[in-house]
């Protein structure tokens, strides 16, 4: 099968093409935006006193002399190898980044995999019920869920726990070693799953729902097959590429909400990263950390538009 | 029946809660930087919801801390929607090819999380005033309102009234605001209340990392953050603020659910 092996190649050439451009005008976007705003890689030095002496070496040594275009270039010139820039502290972001971006990314993998374990199976049960009293109170809970940031339902879950027994499990701490403990991860995790959950259950359902109503599926259902069966068997695959769409759609909102949660939980992740780049106004350490999150979604979304693309035509029947 | 009471809950909920918000700060007993006890002291007859972390009188600083952040969001999820209908109808109407143009930018923008563009700004220019944050907020929220916008309006265009405004000679401008707005005057409602939905979250996560309202001015999001850590001596610190923001975003929420199962047709 030549052809179809063919046409997996140039599916996989578009796709990564696409996302290679979106990525390289989210950087180009985030570069021309931190030039827009006042502040550059330096105001935090500035800010804490430092000489002009040593804001003026700090800056030739960012590069910050040279003109705005030709700093845009060496910019996506280094993502296009993997050189993220430096920090205001001159220290290569790629080394500050990758450990806290390594615990965010398990905190966020945790929350996904509950996502996908959860909202998938849900969101199918919804469709197949129709239109029962439980799946309407549990499309009323779901908005709710879907409306409330993050923080919020920590907090209120953390009051839960604290309630029910008696102790504090709202903070992480790593040690020396910089290990965590998986388990203090639960709460947070929680926290991310949840509003997730509801969105991606949702998405599911409508999906599934429409999946539902093709003639094939249809004649299945009148044929008297078992739901599963026909769920699994028919109905899935024609839902799978919106089911990946939204479940690529949920790694945007976790990547989002990591951040607040893990700020909350003092979880030494790319959040609390942020929040020290806040602190000392580095934009070079914040915008680089826009990019590589931005990146990030931008892979899934990718792996979701290969699940689009190459899906066996068959099954589309 | 309970779900539809629900639903009319909710949006009675989304006109008077953040009337609540905005109006509340003269309710408060106690000015919201002003110590009236110890650190997360329990409920008293001073302090009716207990004191916060330096002492001061949570019930204060909870009427206190929501015009802000409702203010903000309001004001970001109308300018967005307005600008976003305008440019989203007026498209659809005269220049199709602005709709693949803004497919182009929802793609970029739904890769980056708002709340990252959020932190960005607010790294690079924190003394920039509130109203800018509605601002950013408002444009980005701009191509995925237009894109709703027009897609809601394919519908419409097709149903001859707008051929007729088209061929009599009626403005781009006079279609959009006379005939096409208040025809999916369903949609733009329901999308301005997922827009303040989404504001509040993002001004809120916002404020939570520090970007945006400064101690000692009282604010929801920065509440929650200030007493977690005192969470058993006394609740209230963080649980008001918290119920306050769930409050907010639910009753807007439940309300808009309503307006997009039933979408107002053209």
């Amino acid at each position: 099968m030549v052809s179809a092996a063919s046409r997996i190649a140039v599916r996989t050439g578009l796709v990564a093409a696409r996302t290679l451009l979106t990525i390289a005008v989210v950087a180009t976007a985030v570069f021309l935006l931190t030039e827009a705003l006042p502040g550059d890689a330096t105001s935090g030095l500035v800010e804490r006193g430092a000489s002009p002496a040593a804001v003026a070496s700090a800056r030739a040594e960012l590069g910050l002399e040279k003109s705005a275009s030709a700093r845009l270039w060496q910019r996506l010139e280094g993502l296009a190898r993997g050189d993220l820039g430096r920090t205001a502290q001159g220290r290569p972001v790629s080394d500050v980044v990758a450990r806290p971006l390594r615990r965010t990314l398990t905190l966020a993998g945790i929350a996904l995999l509950a996502v996908i374990v959860v909202a998938v199976p849900m969101g199918a049960a919804m469709a197949w019920h129709g239109a029962r009293a439980s799946e309407k109170l549990l499309g009323a809970a779901s908005v709710a869920l879907i409306s409330v940031p993050e923080f919020v339902v920590l907090t209120l879950l953390a009051l839960l726990f604290t309630s029910a027994l008696g102790l504090l499990p709202a903070v992480v701490v790593a040690d020396s070693d910089g290990r965590i403990d998986v388990a203090a991860l639960t709460l947070p995790a929680l926290a991310l799953a949840l509003p997730a959950i509801a969105w991606t259950a949702r998405l599911v359902r409508g999906a599934v729902a429409d999946a539902l109503e093709l003639p094939h599926v249809e004649a299945a259902r009148l044929d008297g097959l078992a739901p599963a069966r026909i769920l699994l068997r028919h109905a899935l695959p024609p839902a799978l590429p919106a089911i990946a769409a939204s479940i690529a759609a949920s790694c945007a909102a976790l990547a989002g909400g990591s951040v607040v949660v893990e700020t909350a939980v003092n979880y030494p992740g790319v959040g609390s990263l942020l929040t020290q780049g806040i602190q000392a106004r580095d934009v070079a350490l914040v915008s680089s950390v826009v990019v590589v999150m931005a990146a990030i979604v931008a892979f899934a979304f990718a792996l979701a538009d290969l699940v689009r693309d190459l899906r066996p035509r068959a099954t589309w029947a | 029946m309970g779900l539809k009471r629900l639903r009319k809950l909710g949006a009675l909920g989304a006109l008077v809660v953040p009337a609540i918000a905005l109006v509340a700060p003269l309710a408060a007993p106690h000015a919201e930087d002003e110590v009236v006890g110890a650190p997360f002291a329990a409920a008293s007859a001073n302090a009716l919801l207990g004191t916060d972390e330096l002492g001061r009188d949570v019930l204060s600083r909870f009427l206190h801390g929501g015009d802000e952040l409702v203010l903000i969001a309001a004001l970001a999820a109308i300018a967005g929607t307005a600008v976003g209908v305008l440019v989203g109808l007026g498209a659809a109407v005269a220049r199709p090819w602005i709709g693949g143009a803004l497919e182009r930018t929802s793609e970029v923008l739904l890769v980056v999380p708002a709340l990252l563009v959020l932190i960005l700004v607010g790294t690079s220019s924190p003394e920039a005033p509130p109203v800018a944050v509605s601002g950013l907020l408002a444009i980005l929220a701009v191509p995925w309102v237009a894109r709703i916008m027009a897609a809601a309006a394919r519908g419409a265009l097709a149903a001859g009234y707008v051929e007729h405004a088209v061929a009599t000679g009626e403005s781009t401008w006079w279609i959009v605001t006379r005939e096409l707005a208040p025809a999916l005057r369903g949609t733009v409602l329901a999308t301005l209340g997922l827009r303040f939905v989404e504001a509040i979250y993002l001004v809120a996560g916002a404020a939570f990392l520090g970007i945006g309202p400064q101690p000692p001015e009282a604010d929801w999001a920065v509440m929650v953050r200030e007493n977690v850590p005192g969470l058993l001596l006394n609740p209230w610190g963080a649980l008001a603020p918290c119920a306050a923001i769930a409050v907010t975003a639910i009753a807007i929420g439940v309300a808009c659910d309503r307006n997009t199962r039933r979408p107002a047709r053209a």
